[in-house]
């Protein structure tokens, strides 16, 4: 099973701004490696604020749209990674207080079919939404900066400093929510999944 | 408390490292010995896993994402002309002409007025005030309504 480390679906919070230096000094292909990477952090990132797949996906187009028409005029030695997340959570909050889209459509739930079969068994697949599903809906039920925290630590593999840098808290907060998003999460896991080794005696 | 139940509290707690054998800690000793705690560490591992896959979400159209900026661009641009709508070269000269005279008319009459205006001859001047011990000096002015009176003092020359 694969454990921690850095995501190696997701760029490093440096070579997303090499990416931007590249973008911006001009070139279509720069741009594209540019937008292909950050649309998708941009995007995980609403999902985990937002909780909702739907309304992710609006963030992340309007997000990656003002990136791609500013990228231009964007100044040399500017930290990228900490004005997109705070674009982002911008967009995403402005999201939240118009109501979003209903709530009951496209939810953590429309993720579900993206969570693929392990070695192609279908029972796997299975038990892979299953699971995804109710995991997802265990961490709707955090608050936004525990679920925040946990995925750019926890599944993502960020330290506790790059984290503090990028959404602007201290390293000792980001230590703090972490260690609430576990206990809350990993509590109600062990508690609602039940498990066939749980019963041996 | 059962025997686990100090074991479990850290297991809940702990980085995914610590448990899952990457490296060596009195916990991932616990796990691997434990066939309970191993159990609850791979339900917390798969959580994760299953997590992380379903967040991670598919790739994006880059390509199409820029396209539909470049449009989103041209689309403005265009509603920003429409929001203000075009006048003829000869309307602009008109309108600015027009101004320009406004303005003369306003500020010539200001420009032409004395800085001092003659008394109103409905105000009355008031009467001189002795002042005792100051020596006095009268100095008429071009206009006729103006005169200083200067009062001073023996010790102040």
């Amino acid at each position: 099973m694969a454990v921690e480390g850095r995501d190696p679906a997701f760029p490093g919070l440096a070579a997303l701004g090499e990416l931007a230096d590249r973008a911006r000094d001009g070139g279509d292909e720069a741009l594209e490696r540019l937008v292909s990477a950050a649309a998708r952090v941009v995007r995980r990132w609403a999902l985990v604020r937002l909780a909702h797949a739907a309304d992710a996906d609006d963030v992340m187009q309007e997000v990656m749209i003002r990136v791609i028409r500013s990228i231009e005029t964007w100044p040399a030695g500017e930290s990228f990674a900490p004005w997109l997340y705070v674009v982002t959570r911008n967009a995403a909050t402005d999201r939240l207080r118009r109501g979003g889209r209903q709530r009951d459509v496209g939810g953590f739930d429309a993720l579900l079919d993206q969570v693929p079969a392990p070695g192609g068994d279908p029972s796997l697949v299975f038990a892979g939404r299953e699971l995804a599903g109710l995991v997802g809906a265990l961490l709707r039920e955090l608050p936004p900066r525990q679920r925040e925290v946990f995925d750019l630590v926890e599944l993502q593999g960020m330290t506790a400093k790059e984290v503090a840098q990028l959404i602007g808290i201290r390293a000792s907060s980001v230590r703090g929510s972490l260690l609430k998003a576990r206990r809350n999460l990993r509590r109600r896991i062990l508690a609602t999944w039940p498990d066939v080794e749980e019963d041996l005696p | 408390m059962t025997a686990c139940g100090v074991w479990v509290k850290r297991l809940v707690m702990a980085s995914p490292e610590e448990f899952s054998g990457m490296v060596e800690t009195k916990l991932s000793r616990h796990v691997r010995d434990c066939p309970r705690c191993a159990a609850k560490a791979r339900r917390i591992l798969s959580a994760n896993e299953a997590l992380r896959v379903a967040i991670s979400g598919p790739e994006v159209d880059a390509a199409g994402l820029i396209e539909r900026a470049h449009h989103a661009g041209a689309d403005e641009t265009a509603t920003g002309r429409k929001r203000w709508p075009t006048v003829p070269k000869l309307v602009w000269s008109a309108m600015a002409a027009a101004s320009v005279t406004a303005a003369a008319l306003i500020v010539v009459p200001l420009l032409r007025t004395p800085v001092l205006e003659p008394l109103s001859p409905h105000v009355r001047p008031q009467p001189l005030v002795d002042a005792i011990d100051y020596n006095l000096v009268v100095m008429p002015t071009r206009n006729p309504d103006i005169t200083i009176l200067w009062y001073y003092k023996e010790t102040e020359q």
